[in-house]
């Protein structure tokens, strides 16, 4: 019973690290492909906000399937966060080939900062459920690992490394807690397959032919 | 009846605490230069706030009296916000400028202590403004026996308003003082709605006479505001051991008048003084863009003929077709009319610069009209765009951006601009850059130390473009970097100046021993992907 619910506590607050800094990310992205920083972080905190909330409201305490519910959204949140700022490079190069309108592009910028942010709200009742402590107790965790982002992000992540990576790396993050807690062997399989391909992705040359061939 | 009323209080309470939080936010961000300390840490103790009443709150019974007790506490920060901060401010650049002068090391120490002071206030604000927003929630389930859920969707409703409310109608609309107390005294009504008896009658009055002493209170923000744009301005005009307190004093004897413009992208500050100590009772006139020094009327001909004809004598090529990038106030253009068959495209992003440049009386007597010129085309968009569309190739591109504080700008000096410049130039063009370099030659200064981090970023960044032959060079304050696609002959600096005043030419001899440090390391290039200006590892101070 002790090493699970550790589990579910080391989820807690590496899941707040790495939304908050998925949540940065995209208030950079917004910065470089719409402009004007100081309003994109401001459109970006209230979304993140808001969603958040909207997320932990519609969690559906009937529902059993937790544990499943859990692995899926660390799945997703570790795919989709991770290889976002990968897809926003490419989404700008067909708004440049005028395949896709601006306004779609930007559209789907705010919509990602409403997914996460609502998928990260989610997973709080569900590891309240999961982790079995008290709702206080998580939230303390969850706000917790927001600083911490907040300190990693600022001070490590942003100077030293392309947007690109620190996807990457959060990714990777999501996916080690889904890893952590999948309990048949072939979510951890599975699990172990997409953590690989994230390394790999890590790759300097993969990034720099990313940013030669899609930033025109 | 009863319980609408506190859907709209919710609704609104959440509304107000955002914007507060995002006012906080952008003013420091604005004031320290520091966008992106403010905006991180500004989210992370707003939330670590709330984490921390969702602890206290499960503990503890929010009763009515606490409840009012909160609003209470939420109105006077809305009001003691905008004179804190500018206080502190004042305090501040006044410390900054005299002990700065003094150039000891108690100095530079002391200030760092004042800094932190004036961080730590803030963050703890924000940290407290979360912390009893958490306490709001659980008190108006409680007295309004709506349900947890219900109550927190409009709570969560009211953030994404006031978030929306704040960005798109009160920043462009108001200043920041004016927002913070807009927001307070809707707490305070709130605190005033929260009684069900008589008193709201009494209460009514008082919210009548708030309204009515506001003006007051307005008004004394105002003159704050302004002691501290003249503290910012002025002060170099005035005695060097001039006590704070005879600040107000001093500045009344020099003759001035600042106007303050907010746009869009920036706020500019246009100051017309009678300089009595520096220049000796000359009249001038200086620019500011978001407090950064710009031009002065005393010695701008100095930065604009270094700028301007310098490259001209280290050109291999003819030029005809210049590009040049921001520079809206019209000074640069003036130097490069100079020259017969020289045709000019300026894209200046702020239309307000350009409007000021042609209809202000002074500043168009300075540049001498030149926006209005046959030979110049004038542009209003975002120069980065431009270059990285342009569809002519160009003799020469003049890269005149502010410098690199925050993000936005910190793209204007990216590996990628440089290479979009290099491809909008013909094959023997050059280009030419105002960038904060540091030379060899003030290392005994103050903040040699600090911004020789800029030598690293702005030198590997342009190393690393395919510019081959690059030349960074100092005339008086001012440091330039001559890019060009051809080899570049020093000796050319022996010509003489046609285009310089004496005093340039003068410069311009000095260049030949001019030395600038840097070191060679891949992780000082600047990026739009990786950006290294705005970012901790190298905070830019203002010069």
């Amino acid at each position: 019973m002790m090493l699970k619910d550790n589990k579910f506590i080391f989820s807690a607050l590496f899941v707040a690290i790495s939304a908050i800094i998925y949540e940065f990310l995209l208030a950079e992205n917004l910065t470089l492909y719409v402009g004007n920083s100081v309003i994109q972080y401001n459109i970006t905190i209230g979304l993140f906000i808001s969603s958040m909330g909207f997320g932990a409201l519609l969690f559906d305490v009937r529902k059993r399937d937790e544990l499943n519910q859990f692995f899926i959204i660390e799945i997703f949140l570790g795919l989709f966060g991770g290889l976002l700022s990968f897809f926003i490079l490419i989404l700008n190069y067909l708004v440049f080939c005028q395949y896709l309108p601006f306004l779609l592009f930007k559209l789907f910028l705010y919509f990602s900062i409403i997914i996460i942010g609502f998928f990260v709200g989610f997973e709080i009742p569900l590891l309240i459920k999961l982790a079995n402590k008290k709702m206080s107790y998580i939230l303390f965790l969850d706000y917790i690992g927001s600083v911490i982002g907040t300190f990693i992000f600022s001070f490590i992540l942003i100077g030293n490394m392309t947007i690109f990576k620190i996807g990457l790396i959060c990714g990777f993050i999501n996916l080690l807690i889904a890893l952590i807690v999948a309990n048949t062997i072939l979510k951890k399989v599975f699990t172990l397959c997409l953590i690989f391909i994230l390394i790999l992705l890590m790759n300097n040359n993969f990034i720099e032919y990313m940013m030669k061939k899609f930033y025109v | 009846m009863f319980k609408i009323k506190w859907v709209y209080i919710t609704i609104c309470l959440a509304a107000c605490t955002i914007i507060y939080e995002l006012l906080l936010i952008n003013t420091l961000s604005f004031l320290t230069k520091n966008t992106l300390f403010w905006q991180t840490f500004g989210v992370a103790s707003y939330m670590a706030g709330m984490g921390a009443s969702s602890y206290f709150s499960g503990k503890m019974q929010t009763t009515l009296k606490k409840f009012q007790l909160i609003e209470l506490i939420l109105f006077i920060i809305g009001l003691s916000s905008p004179i804190l901060i500018l206080k502190i401010s004042q305090h501040y650049k006044y410390f900054e400028f005299f002990l700065a002068m003094k150039n000891t090391n108690n100095a530079v120490l002391l200030l760092n202590e004042i800094s932190k002071i004036y961080y730590g206030l803030f963050v703890f604000m924000i940290f407290i403004i979360g912390f009893l927003t958490g306490f709001e929630i659980p008190f108006i389930q409680d007295i309004s026996k709506i349900s947890n859920s219900k109550i927190l969707s409009f709570h969560y409703l009211g953030v994404l308003f006031g978030t929306f409310i704040y960005i798109f109608i009160l920043n462009p609309l108001f200043s920041f003082e004016m927002i913070f107390i807009q927001i307070s005294i809707i707490n305070f009504l709130i605190f005033i709605i929260s009684f069900n008896n008589h008193k709201t009658k009494i209460g009514l009055m008082a919210v009548i006479l708030l309204f009515l002493s506001s003006k007051n209170f307005i008004n004394e923000l105002k003159a704050e505001k302004r002691f501290l744009n003249q503290i910012l301005y002025l002060i170099p005009e005035i005695p060097a051991d001039t006590n704070f307190n005879n600040l107000k004093n001093e500045f009344e004897k020099i003759e001035h008048k600042i106007i303050s413009y907010r746009t869009l992208y920036q706020n500019i500050d246009f100051i017309d003084k009678k300089s009595k100590k520096l220049y000796g009772d000359e009249s001038s006139i200086s620019l500011y863009l978001d407090n950064s020094f710009q031009f002065s009327s005393i010695n701008e001909h100095l930065y604009h003929q270094g700028f301007a004809h310098i490259p001209f004598l280290l050109k291999t090529n003819h030029v005809s077709n210049v590009l040049v990038l921001g520079a809206g106030d019209g000074l640069l253009a003036r130097e490069l009319l100079k020259y017969n068959d020289i045709f000019i495209t300026q894209v200046e992003l702020d239309e307000k610069m350009i409007d000021l440049a042609n209809n202000n009386i002074k500043i168009n007597e300075l540049n001498k009209n030149s926006l209005n010129d046959k030979k110049i085309k004038v542009i209003i968009g975002d120069g980065f765009a431009y270059a990285k569309n342009c569809n002519s190739r160009y003799d020469a591109i003049y890269i005149d951006f502010p410098y690199p504080k925050n993000h936005d700008l910190s793209k204007l000096y990216s590996k990628e601009i440089y290479k979009y410049i290099f491809n909008c130039l013909k094959k023997d063009g050059f280009a030419v850059m105002d960038g904060p370099l540091v030379e060899y030659g003030s290392r005994d200064e103050n903040n040699y130390e600090k911004l020789l981090i800029n030598n690293h970023i702005i030198l590997n960044t342009l190393h690393n473009s395919s510019f081959n032959y690059i030349l960074p060079y100092k005339i008086g304050e001012e440091t330039f970097v001559f890019l060009s696609k051809q080899e570049i002959n020093l000796n050319n600096l022996n010509k003489k100046c046609e285009n310089c005043d004496n005093d340039v030419e003068n410069e311009k001899n000095k260049i030949i021993e001019q030395k600038f440090i840097w070191e060679k390391n891949e992780k000082y290039i600047n990026s739009i992907f990786s950006p290294k200006f705005g970012v901790f590892t190298n905070h830019f101070e203002a010069i």
